[in-house]
């Protein structure tokens, strides 16, 4: 699976991102990739440059998938 | 009867029985751009004996039932659509729950008139809008509407930052 440029997360600028291999990059990273509540920033930017009607397949996928690891089996919680 | 969902043929269904609804809940969250699953098609639908009549179609061809643990086939029908609340039922297309009102008792005309029109391929939906589908969680409160708010308040804050706004 190959992946598209995306533009940057809201509020990084890449020109003064610190680089891979940076000691800083790390926790440069999890500060803007991960919300406070624990939140990877990352998914929802990229599912906000897919159109609607792949989200919904990727739903139906993703559901699909699990079903297969439940053997079929749909949760009781609605 | 519960088959893997095809979210996208069910609407289309619907559509072609002119079932005058909005998708709401976990699945107007995913169209709006939140990475999360949800096993179930939520809709509410307009409440009117005209579209109850178009519904109750739609539910035939779906071949649907009340979902039951205990595995009793009990059908929609003109009564069940009148008078009750929601319907959580089990469809050949995957599970659908149809509702009256959502959240703070937000009927037909609030949530008609806080949805916006959707493109999915051919098809034009109506989705609730995020900020409404955070309202109703947060209206809900049940643990897993609580659980799923924070990612739901990223998207929004994210998109509206995509948006310029």
């Amino acid at each position: 699976m190959s992946s598209r440029p995306l533009p940057p997360l809201p509020g990084v600028d890449p020109a003064t991102a610190p680089a891979p291999g940076d000691p800083d990059y790390p926790a440069w990273v999890e500060s803007v990739a991960i919300s406070p509540e624990g939140i990877d920033r990352t998914l929802i930017w990229a599912s906000l440059h897919r159109t609607p009607a792949a989200r919904l397949a990727a739903l139906e996928r993703a559901v699909a998938d699990l079903l297969e690891l439940s053997g079929g089996r749909y949760p009781e919680i609605r | 009867m519960d088959a893997t969902p095809r979210f996208g043929e069910l609407l289309r269904l619907l559509a072609r029985h002119g079932v005058e609804h909005v998708v709401v809940g976990a699945t107007a969250a995913v169209l709006a751009g939140a990475p999360m699953t949800t096993f179930d098609l939520d809709v509410v639908f307009a409440p009117n004996p005209e579209n109850r009549s178009r519904l109750l179609a739609a539910l035939a061809e779906l071949d649907a039932v009340y979902w039951d643990p205990l595995g009793r086939r009990l059908r929609p029908d003109a009564d069940r659509l009148e008078t009750l609340r929601h319907h959580q039922l089990e469809t050949r297309l995957g599970r659908l729950d149809l509702m009256r009102e959502i959240g703070r008792a937000q009927g037909w005309p609030e949530v008609r008139a806080r949805s916006h029109a959707v493109r999915l391929g051919d098809l034009t939906e109506r989705v609730l809008d995020l900020e409404a589908v955070i309202e109703s969680k947060e209206a809900d409160n049940r643990e897993k509407d609580r659980a799923a708010l924070p990612l739901l308040r990223e998207t929004l804050r994210l998109r509206r930052a995509r948006d310029g706004g």
